[in-house]
């Protein structure tokens, strides 16, 4: 293959790959917030806390695929245990929107402080495990083969969301709260579990999310910033609540990322920003967005 | 007999005389002297209302997210302190004096800076402050510190244009390199190597350009043939170096020059290693044993890193250094400082410690703690520290000294899952360190 | 007596809504609750249903006490309701808003007639044939019977249906009369708010007639029928 060519296709791989990863993170934001209606500030500090709980997971178990396990499950109990007696606790109150956001701010600065306290602030070591190290080649091409990995458990996620959201009865309640959740428990569901259960759904793809990062990003106090203002881009720009505009303005970014860096890398840092003001100027509601929320 | 007597008495009184000259001399402090093995950087009170001290205070950030900086600094600094106290102490106004530490924490933020240097100054009442990480900082601690006349010493801040003609000024000392000199180094080392296409790449704000300038510069003067296939800033903090990395690849570069610094340097490290790269990174700052352990095998081998002081067993007074301090951490439990990072001397982990036996033995050589009396000592003064010649420039007060460059191996005899400097090239400091600032009125 | 309330006290904030409503059902009748605009009979349907909570009486489904309870705790003790916005979820497709909701009876279900998607479609031949729509897209006589339909797929004992003739046209309203007498006679309680006095008058066994907050004339609807003018009273304005 002509290497200019091979070197775009490896651009566009690496846009995908983080593109993906960003997916993981922002659909759990979109997906709380269709349902709860508020921006879940503490969304991203859940992503690095379960980057972290990786690695201690890989500490006492040497096991990465333990820790893909278990590192989203504690963080999903943990998810559920905030909407249970904190959230739910405010919305009860009827203290608006305002409370909530205020509320989830705490939050990650709570869980932000509790990292530094626990690990530390220096960067942490999470090696890729030996099974998925080294590089796949096909077509001339040499391509990290973790990164492969991201990619295709990114989609598995993906087609395991959508295959919930739109083919089970679980999925159409879900749907349905999100735009009526009265009418949904005047037809005899309890909504709260409902509410609580997406709330984890979406800490435990934030919580795949990190463990799937930790190997590829690094590991210190800053990683929830750091994606997190990505994500609060695609989430805003895709449409509040809209899984399709998350995934659709989350590959958008990373391939921007990529071929701003091979183009015009001094424009690049900017260009997520560009894309998101241009958006906005002509959709305010974002690319998928529904007008009343 | 009389005359005799005399003569003798004279004799004595000589005898005595020498004698007292040389008691001075064994007062004196020596580095390594101390009861060293007693110390414990995660372990250090300080009196600070204890009088007939020398008061030091630190500008670091000893909270927020950049704590884990400060950490180091403490450590560092703390060692000297410690070697030094447990020796009796410094020989000022004619006694020994202990010396007390005390920290004045930056946050990284100017605001919180500004207060911390306020308070050293007037509420601690310090004779001497040292910092500071962060060139803004550094700024701000220099400024207030000339306010009070206090002396600040800059162990930490590699930005040339901090003692200029407009921010220069006679209370503040760098004993620390120089983002140019760091540049001009490595520069130097590969005047006779066989590598000629260079790629920059460094973070995108005034020191990554700095050194990105005069690593070119320097470069063009020692290698005319050399060339420099490609150049890219990125913001600080990228999450993702693989575009970068991959572009680089595709130019065809044999190395990678970056002044990185963590978390970039290790993410950019971790990256490297992920897409399969063999073009080595050089920079000041990718020898990280964390992060290289991080990769696996190779390691590293093959990376260029420069510094100002580099581990190097084969040097005597730096073998010995080196030696005393990874006896000592073995025995520190701390997570914070157990990790590989602390294991051994050089890169970072040794400039903070040698410019406080530096500024000590000043202070002995004055021998009072009058900041008028330290500047006139420590202009021009020369000092040699672990094996290495330190000079403190008269006129723009920048330290001046070999700069040691290395390209890192793996397996060593230093860390077993990090490739480390086996063998070290010294630049010498006057190939390397830049004329003294041309608006400065004393360098004229 | 299948459904029961007793001097039911609702507030709006400061505002006294309701002011002592009686109501009783019998099982397997059709109630009528009329009155002018105004006077607290959705408000009456809420309370029942659990969407709004009474500050003083009791409710009682098939004997169990239900006053305070959550909407779907009331739901799932066998209540259904229609509510007058009829609340169709427009994201989801006619046959998402059947199955979601779609639940068991709540007791032994004995003596009822189960309420499935091939029951309901039989019933509501246009929902069949809108079957794959977004509930979006339905004109207002279909999104009236998909409320009713939905409703019905939660098997409920007593079904709660706050003005369903509303802005239907007249051939609609007769089609809607005629789904809820078929649903009354496969065995439902039906309590029905509505403007309608005709259609309301050919369900109704029983008519309860309510003014300003409370419930008053309280009879057959055979024997309102021969006294025009307690109607007059209730209704004209």
């Amino acid at each position: 293959m002509n290497p200019a060519t091979a070197m775009y296709i490896i651009q566009a791989l690496h846009g995908l790959a983080y593109g993906m990863l960003l997916f993981l993170v922002a659909s759990g934001l979109t997906l709380i917030f269709g349902m709860v209606g508020i921006l879940n500030m503490a969304h991203a500090s859940l992503f690095m806390l379960s980057a972290y709980l990786c690695y201690q997971v890989l500490a006492f178990t040497n096991s990465f695929w333990m820790s893909l396990f278990l590192a989203p499950l504690i963080t999903a109990c943990l998810g559920l245990l905030l909407e249970r007696f904190f959230l739910r606790k405010v919305q009860a109150h009827g203290l608006g929107h305002i409370a909530e956001l205020l509320l989830t701010m705490g939050i990650s600065m709570v869980i932000a402080e509790s990292v530094k306290s626990i690990w530390g602030t220096e960067s942490l070591v999470i090696s890729i495990p030996p099974s998925l190290d080294g590089l796949a080649s096909f077509a001339g091409i040499h391509y990290p083969i973790y990164r492969l990995f991201i990619i295709g458990l990114s989609f598995c996620i993906l087609a395991l969301l959508v295959t919930v959201l739109y083919k089970t009865k679980l999925g159409k309640i879900i749907r349905a709260t999100a735009s009526d959740p009265g009418m949904v428990s005047i037809l005899g569901i309890n909504t709260p579990k409902v509410f609580a259960g997406v709330f984890a759904l979406g800490a435990w793809m934030a919580g795949v999310a990190g463990v799937a990062a930790a190997p590829m990003l690094t590991v210190f106090p800053g990683l929830a910033d750091q994606v997190g203002m990505d994500a609060f881009v695609v989430v805003v720009v895709g449409g509040l609540g809209s899984l399709l505009g998350a995934f659709v303005v989350s590959l958008t970014l990373g391939e921007l990322n990529s071929f701003g860096v091979q183009f015009i890398p001094k424009l690049a840092p900017v260009l997520v920003f560009g894309f998101m003001a241009i958006v906005l100027s002509l959709k305010p509601n974002g690319f998928f967005g529904e007008g009343d929320h | 007999m009389k005359v005799l007597n005399v003569k003798g008495y004279l004799f004595v009184l000589t005898l005595l005389m020498m004698g007292l000259i040389f008691c001075n001399n064994c007062i004196a402090f020596q580095p390594l002297a101390g009861d060293i093995e007693t110390f414990n950087p995660s372990f250090q009170y300080f009196d600070e209302d204890a009088d007939d001290v020398i008061k030091i205070g630190l500008l670091w950030p000893f909270s927020g997210p950049a704590a884990a900086n400060g950490a180091i600094y403490w450590l560092q600094i703390g060692w000297a302190v410690h070697d030094i106290n447990t020796q009796g102490g410094v020989m000022v106004d004619g006694k020994q004096k202990k010396i007390v530490l005390i920290k004045g924490d930056t946050q990284m933020e100017p605001a919180a800076a500004k207060r911390a240097a306020e308070k050293l100054c007037l509420q601690d009442n310090v004779d001497i402050i040292m910092g500071s990480t962060g060139s803004h900082i550094a700024a701000i601690g220099q400024n207030v510190a000339a306010k009070y006349k206090k002396i600040f010493v800059n162990m930490a801040s590699y930005s040339d244009t901090l003692m200029d003609q407009d921010k220069f000024n006679k209370y503040t000392f760098r004993t620390c390199s120089t983002t140019s000199m760091l540049a001009n180094g490595l520069a130097h080392f590969y005047a006779n190597r066989p590598e000629k296409d260079f790629y920059i790449l460094c973070q995108d704000y005034a020191y990554g350009h700095e050194f990105a300038e005069n690593f070119v510069q320097a470069l063009a003067q020692v290698r005319p043939d050399a060339r420099i296939v490609g150049k890219d800033f990125h913001p600080l903090f990228v999450k993702d170096f693989a575009p970068y990395l991959s572009k680089i690849q595709g130019a065809n570069a044999q190395v990678i020059i970056t002044a990185d610094y963590t978390p970039d340097s290790n993410n950019l490290t971790k990256q490297w290693d992920q897409l399969g790269m063999t073009i080595p990174l050089a920079g000041p700052f990718v020898l990280n044993p964390l992060a290289l352990q991080s990769i696996g095998e190779p390691y590293g081998k093959g990376f260029v890193t420069v510094q100002s002081c580099l581990l190097d067993l084969d040097k005597p007074g730096n073998k010995e250094f080196a030696l005393a301090w990874n006896t000592q951490w073995k025995r520190w439990k701390d997570p914070l400082y157990s990790t590989n990072l602390f294991q051994w001397t050089g890169s970072t982990l040794a400039q903070a410690t040698i410019g406080t036996y530096w500024l000590m033995h000043v202070i002995e050589k004055a021998g009072e703690l009058n900041p008028d009396k330290i500047v006139a000592t420590w202009e021009g003064d020369q000092t040699i520290i672990f094996g290495n010649l330190y000079s403190m420039r008269a006129c723009d007060h920048q330290a001046m000294f070999n700069m040691h460059v290395s390209e890192i191996e793996w397996p060593n005899d230093y860390y077993e899952k990090s490739a480390g400097p086996i063998k070290v090239t010294a630049i010498p400091a006057e190939k390397i360190v830049p004329p003294p600032p041309k608006g400065l009125k004393n360098c004229q | 007596m299948i459904l029961e309330a007793q001097n039911l006290h609702v507030y709006y904030g400061l505002s006294h809504v309701l002011q002592g409503v009686d109501l009783s059902l019998e099982e397997g009748e059709t109630l009528c609750l009329m009155g002018r605009n105004g006077m607290g009979k959705s408000t009456t349907l809420k309370a029942l249903a659990g969407v709004i909570k009474p500050k003083h009486g009791k409710v009682t489904l098939k004997g169990r006490d239900i006053t305070g309870k959550q909407p779907h705790q009331i739901a799932r003790a066998g209540m259904g309701y229609v509510p007058e916005e009829r609340r169709v979820f427009p994201n989801l497709t006619v046959i998402d808003n059947l199955t979601m909701g779609a639940k068991p009876p709540a007791g032994d279900g004995k003596n009822q007639v189960l309420w499935d998607v091939e029951r309901v479609f039989r019933h509501f031949p246009r929902l069949a044939e809108r079957c794959n729509n977004k509930g979006a897209n339905l004109s207002g006589g279909e999104q009236q019977m998909l409320a009713i339909a939905r409703a019905l797929m939660g098997n409920p004992d007593v079904l709660l249906v706050d003005e369903p003739s509303e802005g239907l046209a007249p051939i609609m309203v007769l089609e809607v009369r005629d789904i809820l007498a078929e649903i009354n006679k496969s065995g439902v309680s039906v309590l029905l708010v509505d403007h309608n006095l005709e259609m309301a008058m050919s369900l109704a066994h029983k008519v309860c007639l309510m003014g300003k907050g409370r419930t008053g004339y309280f009879d057959t609807a055979e024997a309102l029928q021969k006294h025009p003018e307690i109607l007059a009273k209730y209704l004209e304005v």
